[in-house]
């Protein structure tokens, strides 16, 4: 009987078991490169060679774009034509194997939109054409396909696919809730970039460290739980932290083909729904509404007026936020550190403080640089918060009207297309239909 | 049939499966456990500091020549190196076994999945309220955009600028006010007047108010001292007073009272004593709540010299506790500044330029001056040093203006008293500094310490010019003099030198039969040395050696007397003594 079906108790043990261990091996890995060993003291007229650096190697740069090109149109057809989950699954693993772990996670799509908001910022700012590649072709198979990328080529996205062994649902409430949390953070990545205070997209890839086999203490702790949440909320990051994510669910949302649950008429069993772990999964609309047209009208018109008065407040509590936004700027912390050890905050000195006052810069020329950047983050936090803003009125409009859906449907903007939901519909196709049953993909 | 297919079951594979996942997870934990031990291991692992090292590099340099020391160093440094370098094979292999080992138990645990699946259950789905959903979803994203409202408009008033507090910039658009504290800080700060007072200067000159004198550079402001006198007799002892509690620090006298502070493990206090009487007129202890950190038997627990401005007392001690109190005993305030690392003990002593408290705090940790509101104890200014010290501070008048002189293991280095900016720097010293700058009066700073040498320092531009270097007989732990002309040094082997102060030029030397570690005092037109037998040795600040007088005091000093009107106040060992006419 289907309906005694109990997860056994041996597969718990190994969940937790895993969990442990996986706890353990992500911090430890690549700990080892934060140690360094000074090189040896001579005394005896021996000149140390000069320190080369070779220059970056293109070889690679040719075949990362036919593999993402090859990784994207394969994912649009596993998903869109052959509708099979293995396939998909195995072409994650790919993409996690090359882009991940061979290519070390760089170029990277998440990351390349830094440098394409860094070129629009300062036009000295070169940006390769790859880059722009790798930011462009996702978000064109995003319009064309819906996010596909997501479903097997991003390599970030791969490595928490691979963890996710027991994904469960998110109350959808609070799905909802937390998704306004990557526009936050591309909207404070968008200000890193634009004030020059570096990539923190790059700086807090929780993955990265593990592709490269090493990171800081606390980035990999960080990575860590990130994977320890993905074995029970599958693609934590993707769902809730993602930057490129706003722009690929935008895109997949106007997309001109999309995935679907099922091949033909949907008869609302519902068992889609249940399998997806990304409450990505619309149910049918109700036939009839329990309020009235032209109270839904009036609510829908409230919100869009106030979307311009949304705007205005986000953008002068923005303004507000100049002190707390600087501090992402290094020479802003540095200069704080310093003001801060001269006025007798600190009882120590740090290892920033001492290299800059080594360097015989006077204080007032970092105290000066400083307070200019500090106005670029006061225009750019009421940039930040008007952004914000006018997210959350789009979200407060997208939710009060009334799309009619007559059977189950994926959201084309938060569907990963990653294909679970496909074995779990029971109308086949009718070329499915006539295939031998054992061909039939299974759970994996 | 289809369904049959679909979700079919195999437990046998899917039990191997499990199995392997298990073992592949077991022989990944473990290596995960090894890893882990390896890399706090690491954490805590110093190789270029191991006390062997340390000390190899020590008698090194003691010895530059000695290749056998030299191989020795170097046959340590390989090993070291070769150890980092394995182990760091290691780890990299270790991370690869890892990995595989993860790979594996994931792949087991996914077929494991595979060949036990989950299978849809056909009772759902619940079929939500479509708006009643959306409605808790406007709700929540409605709270959603107050609650980060809240966040960002606490963030905005909560987090505060240092910087624009010290460019005394003032944030009116933002609405940002500074808290009460910095509000008392920058007043304060703004109190302090920039300008020397010229009244106070002739009350610090005549008395002695800090460690070696007025400025803390050695040379009186009174011009007549006793020569003779006879401590077995009593002849020409005004009074002898018992320290009560043992300390390396010198008395200060101002306006007839002299003080002193002592410590041990059980408190730390401070003495008042009359100076025409010697009665002592109160004793105050220092409540402190920090652990006692180690000292050497030869620095103790009150090494530092205290000081006044006049109106305040002020003490320091090595637990880190600053003291102030008024003459009658009352405190002011107190602070402790953070226990110093020091393997010695903390050393420096306090001084003052009548409206400022400059503390020289450098420690293994930390390594800073900063000046106090002598009034509040409040801080005026703070500035980072980059090396630890144990010499104290003298407060020097040039054409320029006032100058504050540290002395630290590399450097003598000189900060605007009032802002604290650093004003120059000479790279010309090394080694444990103790011994303190001197200064002619003029326009010549004076360091020198044992193991590297002696400079002289002409200050006539941005950076002071060196003029000579002598590393003949050096100090280490009594502070060199500059007379107008002269400089002399008196060395922890019992030799006093004599020094041309323009050229380096040696005048004249003289052994003694102890050694120093008072240091030497200008008094008109005689030096005044006290060996450690305490043995008071005065001669004349002249081209050649010539003797004035020679006292013994019957006891061990170590401090540095005091000279008042006329009157010459000695801590020894055990015994305050007042001498004069």
């Amino acid at each position: 009987m289907i309906s005694d079906f109990r997860f056994p108790i041996s597969d718990w043990m190994g969940t937790r078991f895993l969990c442990f261990f996986a706890a353990i091996l992500f911090i430890a890995t690549p700990a080892q490169a934060e140690f360094r060993f000074p090189m040896p003291e001579f005394e005896t007229g021996y000149q140390h060679p000069p320190v080369y650096t070779p220059g970056p190697s293109n070889a690679m740069v040719g075949w990362d774009i036919v593999v993402l090109f090859a990784a994207l149109t394969l994912a649009a057809i596993f998903v869109l034509k052959r509708r099979k989950r293995r396939e998909i699954f195995l072409l994650t693993l790919f993409s996690l194997i090359y882009f991940g772990f061979w290519r070390n996670g760089c170029v990277c799509a998440v990351g390349s939109l830094q440098n394409i908001a860094a070129g629009l910022c300062d036009s000295s700012y070169g940006v390769p054409l790859t880059v722009v590649i790798f930011f462009t072709a996702p978000l064109i198979f995003a319009l064309l396909f819906g996010r596909v990328f997501c479903a097997a080529v991003c390599p970030l996205g791969a490595v928490q696919e691979a963890v996710a062994v027991r994904p469960v649902k998110v109350p959808p409430a609070v799905e909802k809730g937390l998704s306004i949390v990557p526009v936050i953070y591309l909207g404070l990545a968008l200000l890193s970039v634009a004030t020059g205070s570096g990539f923190i997209i790059c700086q807090y890839d929780p993955f990265v460290g593990f592709f490269r086999m090493g990171a800081s203490f606390s980035l990999l702790v960080f990575g860590f739980f990130m994977l320890l949440t993905g074995i029970f909320v599958a693609r934590p990051y993707c769902r809730f932290l993602c930057p490129y994510g706003v722009l690929l669910n935008g895109c997949s949302k106007l997309s001109r083909y999309h995935a679907t649950i099922t091949p033909s008429d949907c008869i609302q069993c519902g068992l889609c729904s249940d399998a997806c772990p990304y409450n990505a999964i619309n149910g049918p609309t109700p036939a009839a509404a329990p309020e009235s047209r032209k109270k839904g009208a009036y609510r829908l018109g409230l919100l869009i007026l106030l979307t311009p008065l949304m705007i205005a407040l986000g953008g002068g509590i923005g303004g507000l936020l100049k002190e707390p936004l600087s501090r992402m700027n290094p020479t802003v912390r540095l200069a704080e550190r310093i003001a801060g050890e001269e006025l007798g905050r600190y009882t120590t000195t740090t290892i920033e403080t001492d290299a800059f006052r080594a360097s015989d810069t006077p204080n007032e020329t970092l105290y000066a640089e400083a307070v200019a950047i500090k106005e670029k983050f006061r225009t750019g936090g009421m940039g930040l918060g008007a952004f914000i803003g006018l997210m959350i009125a789009c979200r407060l409009i997208a939710v009060s009207i009334l799309r009619k859906r007559t059977g189950y449907e994926p959201d084309r903007g938060t569907c990963l297309s990653c294909g679970r939901c496909f074995k779990y519909c029971p109308v086949k196709s009718r070329c499915a239909e006539s295939q031998p049953s054992g061909e039939h993909d299974q759970n994996d | 049939m289809e369904e049959k297919t679909e979700f079919k079951k195999r437990p046998v594979l899917s039990l191997a499966a499990q199995s392997a996942a298990l073992a592949a997870g077991l022989f990944s934990l473990i290596l995960c456990v090894l890893l882990v031990a390896d890399y706090v291991r690491i954490q805590n692992m110093d190789p270029l500091n191991d006390p062997h090292l340390l000390q190899l590099r020590r008698e090194l340099a003691d010895s530059p020549g000695d290749w056998a020391l030299i191989e020795q160093i170097r046959t340590f440094d390989y090993y070291a190196r070769r150890a980092f370098f394995s182990s760091q094979e290691q780890r990299r292999t270790g991370g690869w076994l890892l990995l595989g080992g993860t790979v594996i138990c994931f792949i087991a645990l996914k077929l494991s999945n595979l060949w036990k699946p989950e299978l849809p259950d056909i009772g759902k789905p619940e079929k939500e309220d479509w708006f009643k959903f959306n409605a808790l979803l406007r709700q929540l994203l409605a709270g959603a955009g107050v609650l980060l409202a809240a966040v960002a408009l606490f963030l905005a008033f909560a987090v505060q600028s240092d910087l624009t507090q010290v460019l005394g910039q003032s944030d009116g658009q933002t609405g940002v006010s500074a808290p009460p504290v910095e509000q008392t800080l920058l007043s304060a700060h703004s109190s302090v007047p920039q300008a020397s007072l010229p009244a106070f200067s002739a009350a610090m000159k005549t008395n002695w108010p800090s460690f070696r004198g007025p400025g803390g550079f050695g040379v009186a402001g009174i011009t007549n001292a006793p020569v003779s006198w006879d401590v077995e007799t009593g002849k020409g002892v005004l009074w002898k007073a018992e320290v009560p509690v043992p300390g390396f620090n010198s008395p200060i006298v101002w306006n007839g009272r002299v003080f002193i502070s002592g410590a041990d493990d059980q408190g730390l206090e401070v003495f008042c004593f009359d100076s025409g009487t010697g009665k002592q007129l109160w004793k105050k202890t220092i409540e402190t709540s920090v652990e006692f950190p180690e000292v050497s038997d030869d620095t103790g627990y009150a090494a530092p010299t205290m000081t006044t401005d006049g109106q305040r007392i002020f003490a320091i001690f090595a637990t880190g506790d600053l003291a102030a109190f008024d003459f009658d005993g009352n405190p002011v305030w107190q602070k402790n500044l953070g226990v110093p690392k020091n393997p010695y003990g903390m050393g420096s002593s306090l001084i003052t330029d009548g409206e400022r408290l400059f503390v020289q705090y450098d420690h293994e940790d930390a390594q800073k001056v900063l000046a106090l509101d002598c009034a509040t104890g409040n801080p005026v200014w703070q500035t980072a040093r980059k090396y630890i010290s144990w010499s104290s501070p003298a407060l020097i008048e040039t054409a320029a203006g006032k100058q504050l002189i540290l002395n630290d293991e590399a450097n003598v280095t000189a900060y605007d008293p009032t802002s604290g900016k650093q004003i120059w720097q000479v790279k010309c010293l090394g080694g444990e500094v103790a011994p303190s700058p001197a200064f002619n009066g003029k326009d010549i700073v004076f360091v020198a310490n044992e193991y590297v040498q002696a400079s002289a320092l002409k200050l006539n531009g941005a950076v002071p010019e060196i003029l000579w270097q002598y590393d003949d007989f050096l100090p280490e732990i009594s502070s060199p003099l500059a007379a107008e002309n002269l400089f002399f040094i008196a060395t922890s082997a019992g030799d006093v030198v004599c020094l041309d102060a323009a050229t380096g030029e040696v005048k004249w030397e003289h052994e003694f039969k102890d050694g120093f570690s008072s240091s030497p005092v200008l008094v008109g037109n005689c030096v005044y040395a006290v060996d450690l037998s305490g043995v008071v040795h005065i001669f004349e600040a002249a081209d050649e050696y010539k003797e004035v007088g020679t006292v013994a005091m019957g006891e061990p000093v170590y401090a540095t007397p005091a000279f008042v009107t006329g009157r010459i106040y000695i801590r020894s060992d055990e015994t305050l003594f007042c001498i004069g006419d």
